[in-house]
């Protein structure tokens, strides 16, 4: 739970991270990488966490592609409406972020997410494969 | 560390390898021998074969190992997410990054042109939807919204190194979204990535680039992925209202048995998906609406596929979401009413007709291609050839899978689903790529279906070594269909100088007339030029890939008050995009300027000329 509470203040971190950069206008590489770590990962993996979804993989595709929808969104309605900054999109990306952190890190705990079902293992032969495969298990 | 781990291993075992030993070494053994090729790939070097003319053999040994590798975390029972996915992410940063590393200069001439809409967003902080030049752009800015805010955030200067490492990022997301749709179609782990190894084995269209359609197309695989996730819906097909009066005819009802029979153990071996809450399905279909207004916003042809696939799994009840469809037609309806009228202006039909042009790619490959260098049509047979042998296969794992009692209704479905994109646009031959590119994904499950073996057995004997060999083949049309017009998409320092060069002088109004919009421009400022390519469409029918201009058109447009300067830019790559007619043709008229007093050069390199009309100098006066 420890470890939990940790990566949301993580996210939230990059988040006001990234927000701080963009207000120094610092000129830095470190800068261009917490910036697009955080723009890819942060605001979706906030959202996606508050559904308890524990699976790396799927976790990681649903962080990023929630992540760009919700700028697309965020920056598409600034442009349509003629009140396009920077500053303000990644303020308002960074606020919903927060936001969520902060409710996933208050809320009781539900449910989580169960996994993907994976089949069972067949019961198998001996073959050099196996054999091979039952020994690195047994070193484990 | 226990006493168990020091004791010694059994003797029997001294000579067998384990596989997951044997798969790391291999893994790191590709990646250190890619490296080492690198610094021997000369990209200036190559032929009208692409990039495959200049790969050293230690670039091939390393593909050919990652396949053999990928193969081995196969024959495995369940092996852990991790061995094949670092296979497959291995795969794409080879096959997708080293272009990004070796060029030095963004590839592709779409990609500068999109460079150049964001820079326009950062620089006036907003879109014009009744713009002249490239409005499909300002009408959709969802995706360039997106990357101006990426851009502006890391404190860059543009856009381009972002779009440098566009295609590597935007391949491993896709992969990533094809492990959800499948993962949420079969429990058995090794369809799932053979399905996502062969997508990214023949994903060869090239829509990865930094484009809105690469964005819009993660968004499509995502929402298809949760719809199959979290709102899976299993309605016998005889029970559907549209089928129950084909049942009387007694043909159809025993093949709608035959459907029923096999749909039913699919699912339920496949989605034994356990169930979610109802809040995890809220919070699902919460970011699933986020990704339909993402692509309501950014692509034109990208919501016309969904809202075919959305409705096409609700009418036959495999999405229990059955509001979905609507709602993003309603979406896209009020974007167009709304965001787009600008160009929505022009009418339903001349929106469809720019939609091929709006984005065209290195895919218009059903032209006759006998025009074209010999290198070129070989990569022409090899991209046809790649499509034909990915929709055989995926047809020959479908019977097989069908034959064992299995339907995926759902995935035959996506499938072909993006067929009914043909009745919609009119844009010859590279729609049909476009087909492709939608129904991959669910093709590559059914090619996985043909190698792999009964749900939960072993995969035994010939099949790994049939899937390593047909991988190869496969991957073997991918080099040449996917870099086989690399020698016009990669951009040499001198073109890039050329285009630097223009920016420099051209005052804002200036004519640029080009041989064709092939090389590094439109990325700066790009709105305050006017463009006349004299190749119309390179390639296009015989009459669009010739010159159009004779040598006084050119004289009297480039001397023309209306513009401030006027400029002529004839470079490397545009030459090499054109058909053998087609580069007659502007080889004649580079001739007869080269010899008219009318014309002066004042920028020459080894890969461009800039000619400009004698006496109106660079950066020339009103």
């Amino acid at each position: 739970m420890m470890r939990d509470v940790s990566v949301s203040l993580v996210i939230a971190g990059g988040g006001l991270l990234t927000a701080f950069l963009y207000a120094l206008d610092l000129d830095s590489p470190a800068r261009a990488v917490v910036s697009l770590a955080f723009l890819l990962l942060g605001p979706g993996l906030a959202i996606v966490r508050l559904l308890r979804f524990r699976q790396p993989l799927t976790l990681f595709t649903l962080a990023v592609a929630a992540s760009l929808g919700l700028e697309t969104v965020v920056a598409t309605t600034l442009l349509a409406t003629g009140t396009w900054t920077p500053g303000r999109a990644l303020a308002i990306v960074v606020s919903i972020t927060v936001a969520a952190v902060t409710l996933e890190i208050t809320r009781k705990g539900g449910d989580p997410l169960p996994r993907f079902p994976v089949l069972p293992a067949p019961a198998r032969s001996n073959s050099t494969f196996r054999r091979g495969l039952s020994d690195e298990r047994r070193s484990e | 560390m226990t006493t168990a781990d020091l004791a010694p291993a059994p003797a029997h075992s001294r000579f067998t390898v384990s596989i997951p030993a044997a798969t790391a070494a291999l893994l790191a053994l590709a990646i250190l021998l890619w490296l080492i090729s690198l610094p021997a790939i000369d990209p200036y070097k190559m032929t009208d074969l692409g990039l495959v003319s200049v790969l050293p053999r230690t670039f091939f040994l390393a593909l050919a190992l990652l396949i053999v590798g990928f193969c081995l975390t196969q024959v495995q029972d369940n092996a852990s997410a991790g061995a094949p996915a670092a296979f497959v992410g291995a795969w794409i940063v080879i096959m997708h990054g080293t272009p990004a590393i070796i060029y030095g200069a963004l590839r592709y001439a779409w990609a500068w042109k999109h460079v150049g809409v964001v820079e326009y967003i950062q620089r006036t902080g907003a879109v014009d939807p009744a713009i002249d030049n490239l409005p499909v752009y300002h009408n959709w800015p969802g995706f360039f919204g997106t990357a101006t805010l990426f851009t502006e955030a890391a404190g860059l200067d543009n856009a381009l190194p972002l779009a440098n490492w566009a295609p590597v990022l935007f391949e491993l997301l896709f992969a990533a979204a094809v492990l959800l749709v499948l993962r949420a179609s079969t429990a058995d782990s090794r369809l799932i990535w053979l399905g996502v190894w062969f997508f990214a084995l023949t994903n060869w269209v090239g829509q990865d680039y930094f484009a809105p359609q690469a964005m819009a197309y993660l968004f499509y695989l995502t929402v298809i992925g949760i719809c199959l996730w979290a709102f899976p819906a299993h309605v016998q097909i005889a029970n559907l209202p549209i089928v129950r009066s084909l049942r009387r005819v007694p043909v159809l009802a025993r093949l709608v048995a035959a459907i029923d029979r096999r749909a039913a153990p699919f699912c339920a071996q496949g989605i034994a998906l356990p169930s979610l809450a109802i809040a995890q399905r809220r919070g699902l279909l919460a970011i699933v609406l986020v990704l339909l207004a993402g692509i309501a916003v950014s692509h034109q042809l990208t919501p016309l596929v969904t809202i075919l696939a959305l409705f096409a799994l609700v009418i036959v009840g495999q999405c229990s979401a059955r509001g979905l469809p609507f709602i993003m037609t309603l979406m896209t309806a009020a974007w167009l009413v709304t965001g787009a009228s600008g160009f929505a202006a022009f009418g339903i039909t001349a929106l469809i007709a720019s939609i091929g042009r709006a984005d065209q790619n290195i895919t218009a490959n059903l032209i006759d291609a006998s025009l074209f260098s010999p290198g070129l049509q070989v990569i022409s047979n090899m991209a046809r050839g790649l499509s034909a042998a990915v929709g055989l296969l995926a047809v020959l794992g479908w019977i097989r899978l069908f034959r064992r009692g299995y339907l995926s209704i759902p995935l035959t479905l996506l499938w072909f689903v993006p067929l009914g994109l043909l009745g919609v646009s009119g844009y010859g031959g590279e729609i049909l790529f476009r087909v492709y590119f939608f129904a991959l994904p669910f093709m590559a499950f059914f090619v996985a279906a043909l190698f792999a073996p009964r749900a939960g057995a072993a995969w035994s004997w010939p099949m790994p070594l049939l899937t390593a060999v047909v991988s190869i083949l496969l991957a073997t049309g991918f080099l040449f269909a996917y870099y086989g017009h690399e020698q016009s998409n990669m951009f040499r320092s001198g073109e890039v100088a050329a285009s630097e060069f223009l920016d420099t002088i051209a005052p804002d109004g200036a004519l640029l007339v080009e041989a064709t919009p092939n090389y590094p421009s439109r990325y700066q400022r790009y709105e305050q030029y006017v463009y006349i390519p004299l190749v119309a469409w390179a390639r296009g029918n015989v009459e669009e890939s010739q010159n159009a201009y004779s040598l006084d058109d050119i004289d009297i447009m480039m001397s023309s008050d209306t513009y401030p300067a006027a400029y002529l830019v004839i470079t490397r790559g545009q030459l090499l995009e054109l058909s053998r007619p087609g580069l007659a043709s502007i080889e004649q008229i580079q001739r007869e300027i080269e010899a008219s007093p009318r014309f002066e050069v004042i920028f020459r390199n080894d890969d461009a000329t800039i000619y400009t009309i004698a006496g109106r100098g660079p950066g020339a006066r009103p």
